[in-house]
């Protein structure tokens, strides 16, 4: 037969449809294991094979979608692999009467894999190589990875099958759901970047959805890729009908869609669940003497994270690499590192993101620390907070290994040079793990000249073509040095720049902080040094993203080199962008904030407020103290200054001008000034508290924050509270009470389970007639229990606790002193 | 019995645990101020107010730095109803109660989810407490929202997985609403093996961390029982 590959150039092939339902047809019980059949019914499996073969498929899929080992095991069936799989490949031969190309088709591996599943990257890629191997070595044509749900675990599986099945052709489909994306969250250029990273021969989807849904997906997978495009959708959702499940989508139905597939770029169409024979058959009357839709070839180079993809290149938007996720001269940063510690990374990748970069470089290089576990670290909590795609970073392979094994998308790698050694340590897992990488144009030395520069691209290349890589997969490294110490060579940087864009058409990057060491004024040197590669065709730049110049600066050079057309994003960055110069109109920093006007600036008594109000924690304490210089009386700034203050956010707070965050705020801001009065409070004498609350959590209940905010309102209004915590028994409240003398005892619960004991301690304290109030409150707590179990006081909210609590005591007082 | 449209179902994980752990995540600002009962606010910038923004994206950034989101669910076939239980092959003691009953009659499976956002941001809030209350406080709401994010996303992930089998979800019912005991939680936590993601509970059946959530939603047969409303949800 033909080579496939050769015939798509040409043709349409057909696949086949399902086999699960027409077996089931034929008697395979509900559960029970497809692939077993292909050696205790061997007869079953050959007749769907041939009934697909007459209908007119050009490629079969052998019965061994769930002839992994894992999926085996469910089975107990796992000593059987290779026969089953042998067994696959022979009956779905023999049925094609050498008319068709077997397909040896591999499904998930169904768990989940690491960093988010479970099954390690290394275990999955062993479970699919083992099963590939067995396909090729029974003579499968091609290997099928198909329904993959999780890019993650079809780059693993690819792993496997060209580690398994070196040689044979790969048709890779991942599922989407109807939203276009996948479960995990990738949408279709994503994949096709992370598949083409692979060479993966053929691509596209199955699965899942019906065709409808699928022809925008397929749109999107050929406007990505040049690589052949397959699809196999289902007869639509399935459906209950009649007490059945059935897939609503007939043949007639089904085959109205073949031509969208074929426009949008299809190379193979075949059928998923519910499809049948019939519907191959009207597939192939369809498309007979139909020609595939050429695609032209991209020279982009694209990388990608797990769910967007970014592109360097000519006419595409120039790529800033954010350089801060590294250690070196960050001693705090450092520190971390070699404490294992993620939290500062995770930071400056949240702060790279914010400030626009479009990709991060990841380097954790510190001496005596393990690299690679600190990579897979690093790559892994990046990945849960920022979908940025990233740069591999560090001059250790084992390093660079741990972090494309885990890293869910299509990484650079920072960096391959011309050096044997290197070339031979990265270049491997380049190909391995379907990544593209820095070409760095330095080799023993590093070369002034441009045309020194451009060898060593050459031997790069040359390189990773042995490695079966393309060249779309390198960026090169076109060194910037130091200009203050090499001038001549930053102009040759320039020049190399030029060559390899108009002669070589590739992509290129500069590492820009290094070219203004040791001058003055450095944002402005390498600030213009990058507006000039720009203009000689630089692609990208890993750099400071926090500088504002910089932003600019890339901006109107891409005015200028065919990255921005219409000037839109120029225009649309310009609109949110401060002057570099400031203006000297308008505010100053440091200068009085709002209610405050040049005529009229604040009086300390006035900030105090502001400062509660506002919940201006930083500033209280500051302004108490020159208040307290002013020569204003300690206790006349607590009961005439920030009393009334909280009392007039109180106020706010009821009239829903303000909200709980600001209550909180505001007390958490006034305890913070009284702490600045209390030892002059103090040395005046002991004051007469307003009243005394035992406050807890009930028993079983271990939430409080809603708790120690009440409690924090309260002394700030001059209460005693002696808070005994969570989880407190009732004979613990109730010592704590007496010994206190307290008048009220607050009690809390967030579980419906634990407010159960607000009842007990309520009865308990009426059967042994004690003198104490009880109020209630928590997020479970409503009016309607707070009633019926007759408790004195039910607080809603942090809002109500003072008032409540001056409502309580005044009545008591009325009792006391009628 | 089994339902007579189970012949054709796509193969369901069954019969054990699926784990997933480092759940990516985004802590959105509105639903942050939202937690915090601030109504009709967007952003942190729509407060205009310097002092709370910082002081809530604060809280916010301290959540990217210390959240870990785990979680596992456990798909378990319904083998019958009976007035006031639900039973499956693994256990008859789980699924008590009239609403469970409701929730379930229609099923054909009902599957256990668990979801944690990890220990540290409560461990710092305790820290916190005394010293810090409104920054306890902010960082505490903004692990209560997350939390309820890992449920969902467990949620979501699971929802396609019912779909394309042809179910629909019920709503998310969490261990300890209703009629249905927080002590079950025991049996959650036993079924779902939670342990591995870090989830345990102490004497009064409350997860400990306690920024972790328990639920069940069931796979319902079109066309039956009650629609999902997810806007009611509950969970623990």
């Amino acid at each position: 037969m033909i080579p496939i590959l050769e015939r798509l150039k040409k043709e349409i092939l057909l696949l086949d449809g399902s086999m699960g339902a027409l077996l089931q047809g034929r008697g395979l019980p509900p559960g029970y294991a497809p692939d077993l059949w292909n050696l205790e019914k061997p007869e079953e499996i050959a007749a769907v094979h041939a009934e697909y073969a007459t209908a007119g498929s050009n490629i079969l899929l052998t019965n061994t979608f769930g002839a992994s080992r894992l999926r085996l095991a469910e089975y107990n069936a796992e000593a059987r692999i290779r026969e089953i799989n042998f067994a696959g490949v022979e009956l779905a031969r023999r049925a094609s009467k050498g008319k068709a190309y077997i397909a040896g088709d591999i499904g998930p591996s169904g768990t989940t894999i690491a960093p988010v599943g479970d099954l390690a990257f290394e275990e999955a890629v062993s479970l699919f190589r083992e099963q590939a191997s067995l396909l090729a070595e029974a003579g499968a044509d091609l290997i099928a990875i198909e329904t993959m749900f999780d890019i993650q675990e079809m780059r693993a599986a690819l792993i496997g099958v060209r580690e398994g099945a070196p040689g044979l052709p790969v048709m890779a489909l991942m599922t989407f759901n109807s939203d276009g994306i996948t479960d995990s969250g990738s949408d279709p250029e994503t994949v096709a970047a992370v598949l083409e990273g692979f060479g993966a021969e053929i691509m596209g989807l199955n699965c899942s959805v019906g065709p409808e849904a699928m022809v925008p997906v397929l749109e999107r997978l050929g406007r990505a890729t040049h690589t052949f495009l397959a699809i196999e959708p289902n007869a639509g959702l399935p459906v209950h009908r009649d007490g059945k499940t059935v897939y609503p989508s007939g043949a007639e139905e089904m085959v109205e869609f073949a031509p969208a597939f074929v426009a949008a770029g299809a190379n193979i169409i075949g059928g998923c669940c519910g499809t049948t024979p019939a519907y191959i058959r009207l597939l192939a009357k369809r498309l007979r003497g139909v020609s595939p839709v050429p695609r032209s070839r991209s020279r982009l180079t694209r990388i990608s994270s797990r769910n967007r993809v970014l592109s360097f290149g000519e006419g595409v938007p120039f790529v800033l690499i954010g350089e801060k996720i590294n250690p070196t001269g960050k001693k705090l940063f450092s520190e971390a590192i070699a404490e294992g510690r993620t939290d500062l990374i995770v930071a400056e990748a949240r702060k790279e993101a914010a400030a626009g970069a479009h990709a991060l470089d990841v380097n954790v290089g510190v001496p005596l620390v393990d690299e690679a576990r600190m990579m897979e670290k690093a790559i892994t909590a990046i990945g849960n907070v920022v979908s940025l795609p990233l740069v591999i970073d560090s001059s250790f392979a084992s390093a660079l290994e741990a972090g494309l094994r885990l890293y869910p998308g299509r990484a650079l790698v920072n960096s391959v040079n011309a050096e044997e050694e290197r070339i031979e340590e990265v270049l491997p897992l380049i190909r391995r793990y379907g990544a593209a990488v820095i070409g760095l144009l330095s080799g023993e030395d590093i070369p002034e000249r441009a045309i020194d520069r451009i060898k060593n691209a050459e031997k790069i290349l040359r390189a990773a073509e042995r490695y079966g890589l393309r060249p779309e997969d390198i960026v090169f490294d076109t060194l910037a040095l130091t200009v203050s110490a090499v001038q001549e060579a930053s102009r040759q940087t320039l020049e190399t720049i030029r060559i390899l864009k108009t002669e070589w058409n590739a992509r290129t990057i500069v590492g820009l902080s290094n070219v203004s060491f040791g001058l003055p004024v450095r944002k402005t040197v390498h600030d213009t040094f990058l507006a000039m590669a720009i203009g000689s065709g630089l692609d990208g730049a890993i750099c400071d993203p926090y500088d504002p110049l910089l932003h600019q600066t890339v901006a109107a050079a891409s005015l200028f080199s065919g990255r921005d057309p219409e000037c839109r994003v120029f225009m649309e960055k310009a609109a949110s962008w401060t002057p570099l110069i400031p203006s000297t109109a308008g505010p100053q920093p440091g200068s009085p904030a709002t209610g405050s006007t040049p005529d009229h600036p604040l009086s300390i008594p006035e900030k105090i407020e502001r400062a509660i109000i506002e919940g201006e924690r930083e500033a209280i304490a500051p302004l108490v103290s020159q208040a307290l210089a002013a020569g204003t009386p300690p206790f006349s700034i607590f009961v005439d200054l920030m009393t009334p203050a909280i009392r007039k956010l109180g106020d706010l707070f009821g009239q829903r001008l303000k909200f709980i965050p600001h209550l909180i705020a505001g007390a958490d801001t006034m305890k913070k000034g009284v702490e600045v009065l209390q030892p002059y409070l103090e040395a005046k004498g002991p004051t007469e508290p307003k009243g005394t609350i035992v406050f807890a959590t009930v028993k079983g209940d271990i939430h409080d924050i809603g708790k120690n905010i009440c409690i924090l309102m309260l002394r700030n209004f001059g209460y005693r509270v002696i808070d005994l915590g969570r989880n407190v028994p009732l004979e613990t409240i109730l010592e704590a009470a007496e010994k206190e003398k307290a008048q009220i005892i607050a009690l809390s619960a967030l579980m419906t389970t634990t407010m159960i004991q607000m009842k007990i301690a309520l009865d308990t304290v009426r059967e042994r007639n004690l003198p104490y109030r009880i109020m209630v409150g928590g997020a479970v707590v409503t009016p309607k229990f707070a009633t019926e179990i007759g408790a004195d006081g039910y607080g809603k909210d942090v809002g109500e606790v003072v008032p409540l609590t001056e409502r309580i005591l005044a009545e008591l007082e009325k009792k006391t002193h009628p | 019995m089994k339902a007579p449209g189970k012949e054709l179902m796509p193969a369901i994980r069954l019969g054990h645990p699926v784990f997933f752990h480092n759940i990516p995540f985004e802590i959105e600002e509105r639903q942050i101020l939202r937690e915090m009962r601030i109504p009709k606010k967007a952003s942190l910038a729509d407060l205009g107010e310097p002092a709370m923004e910082k002081a809530i994206g604060t809280a916010i950034e301290e959540g990217y730095r210390m959240i870990e989101g785990k979680g596992v669910y456990r798909t378990l076939e319904i083998t019958g109803v009976e007035d006031r239980r639900v039973l499956t092959r693994e256990t008859g003691t789980l699924f008590i109660g009239e609403k469970m009953v409701k929730l379930l009659r229609h099923c054909d499976y009902a599957t256990l989810i668990v979801a944690t956002i990890g220990p540290r941001i409560e461990t710092e809030v305790d820290r916190l407490s005394g010293p810090e209350p409104a920054h306890a406080y902010f960082l505490e709401r903004v692990g209560a929202w997350m939390a309820d994010y890992m449920g969902i996303w467990l949620d979501r992930m699971l929802e396609r997985e019912i779909v394309r089998a042809g179910y629909m979800r019920t709503y998310r019912f969490g261990v300890g609403y209703g009629d249905w005991p927080l002590s079950s939680q025991t049996e959650v936590m036993a079924l779902t093996s939670a342990h591995q993601i870090g989830v345990t509970l102490n004497e009064a059946f409350i997860m400990l961390p306690r920024l972790s959530v328990s639920a069940v939603i069931g796979w319902q047969r079109p066309g039956t029982g009650p629609k999902s409303k997810t806007d009611e949800d509950t969970d623990t």
